[in-house]
């Protein structure tokens, strides 16, 4: 395929992945990267590499519009940012010795797991003001409500750390934003209320996307032309989906979208094996 | 200065700096594709990228210069390049907050995070 009609198809796979992200609260780099490797036939190298480009947008975008509501926890962000920066710098190196049919593999099992962790309904009440450690490292804040603000605090805090580690090595590797495994982190093990912790962790997306793009870029994984059309098509369909999210039908969405994405992952795991499913 | 005082900048900043880097690489995908436009694309298969891709200096000096045909591409580059500068700055920014506010712990938590962005984008 020549480049422009290339980019323009690009663009417009992007702007609905973009689309269907916002709509289903997935993050762009998790559908982009399947889409680019099964659909376009590219390399899984140049698809990571934009994909994460593409992720620093929409949470650049999605986390604007947080901060300004006060949900995220800029000290909670913060602190957990060290873990996941320094994981995904392994994780970013990692990526440039495994064998390309292994990152494939370690995908479609990432996909996987983001399936299940997004299968919990979302919560929202506050289960914690924190132990001892959390508040001493003042990793609390206030949840807005009806009622008046409800104080909520971090708890087993060395527990999300390493976690948060996970989720940048699991960033770097495979160029996603990796915002289930985050939210996982916070929302569950640290009891963090769900709201804080998905609006924390866009805040946190970008930044530690940002730590293993360097590494990208020096790799030669960033293909302008490839990864401009994906950002400005997902950055164009996150912000329709934005709008028709209260009008659109989210629920059979979500369940039509899990289990498109349920095949996707075992299509990447088989491609990695040397499988081609069709 | 409030932590709120605080978000409500740097979300202006966010939005700023997404806005700028969708301007620069709309453009420089303007500029390019037109006369590029019967290039194959090149990514089934991994080749890597030219230096003045991977490198700020050189993107920036074709991307000025508008080069060769096919260099061109650095200014869409630079696009790319300013998006990722953006969660930069959003660390630097609150590491600013955390400063004004003498809240030590937390200046050391950001330049950790420093720490971890410039190993990747240096080392």
């Amino acid at each position: 395929m020549n480049i422009l009609p290339f980019d323009i198809a690009v663009a417009l796979a992007s702007m609905i992945a973009g689309i269907i992200g916002a709509l289903v609260g997935l993050g762009g780099g998790i559908i982009i990267t399947p889409v680019l490797v099964l659909g376009f036939g590219i390399d899984i190298r140049y698809a990571m590499g934009a994909a994460l480009v593409s992720v620093i947008a929409t949470s650049s975008g999605a986390a604007a519009a947080f901060l300004r509501d006060g949900l995220s926890n800029m000290r909670i962000g913060m602190f957990l940012n060290v873990a996941t920066t320094f994981g995904a710098l392994a994780g970013a190196w990692l990526a440039t010795v495994l064998p390309t049919a292994a990152l494939s593999v370690v995908f479609g099992f990432a996909l996987l797991a983001t399936v299940v962790l997004s299968l919990k309904q979302p919560g929202g009440e506050v289960e914690s003001t924190g132990d001892a450690l959390g508040k001493k490292l003042r990793l609390t804040g206030t949840l807005p409500a009806p009622g008046g603000a409800i104080p909520y605090g971090a708890q087993s805090v060395p527990g999300g750390f390493v976690m948060m580690v996970v989720a940048g090595i699991l960033s770097g590797l495979l160029g996603i934003g990796s915002g289930a495994f985050k939210v996982l982190a916070m929302d569950r093990i640290m009891k963090i209320p769900f709201k804080v912790s998905t609006t924390t962790s866009n805040f946190m997306i970008g930044v530690t996307a940002a730590a293993s793009v360097g590494i990208y870029l020096k790799r030669g994984y960033i293909d302008p032309t490839l990864a401009a059309p994906v950002a400005l098509g997902v950055l164009v369909g996150a912000f329709i989906g934005a709008k028709i999210l209260p009008v659109a039908p989210t629920k059979s969405l979500r369940v039509l979208f899990l289990v498109a994405v349920t095949i996707i992952g075992i299509q990447m795991v088989a491609r990695g094996f040397g499988f081609n499913l069709g | 200065m409030k932590d709120a005082s605080i978000q409500s900048a740097l979300a202006k900043i966010m939005i700023t700096g997404v806005v700028a880097a969708a301007v620069v690489m709309v453009a420089g995908l303007a500029i390019y594709l037109p006369g590029n436009a019967a290039r194959p694309e090149g990514d089934r298969v991994f080749t890597g990228e030219p230096s003045y891709l991977t490198h700020p200096a050189a993107m920036l000096e074709r991307a000025v210069a508008l080069g060769k045909e096919g260099e061109t591409s650095a200014l869409i580059q630079l696009g790319v390049l300013l998006l990722l500068l953006n969660p930069v700055v959003r660390v630097v920014f609150a590491l600013a907050g955390f400063a004004l506010q003498k809240d030590w712990l937390y200046v050391w938590s950001s330049l950790a995070v420093l720490t971890a962005l410039a190993a990747s984008f240096f080392w």
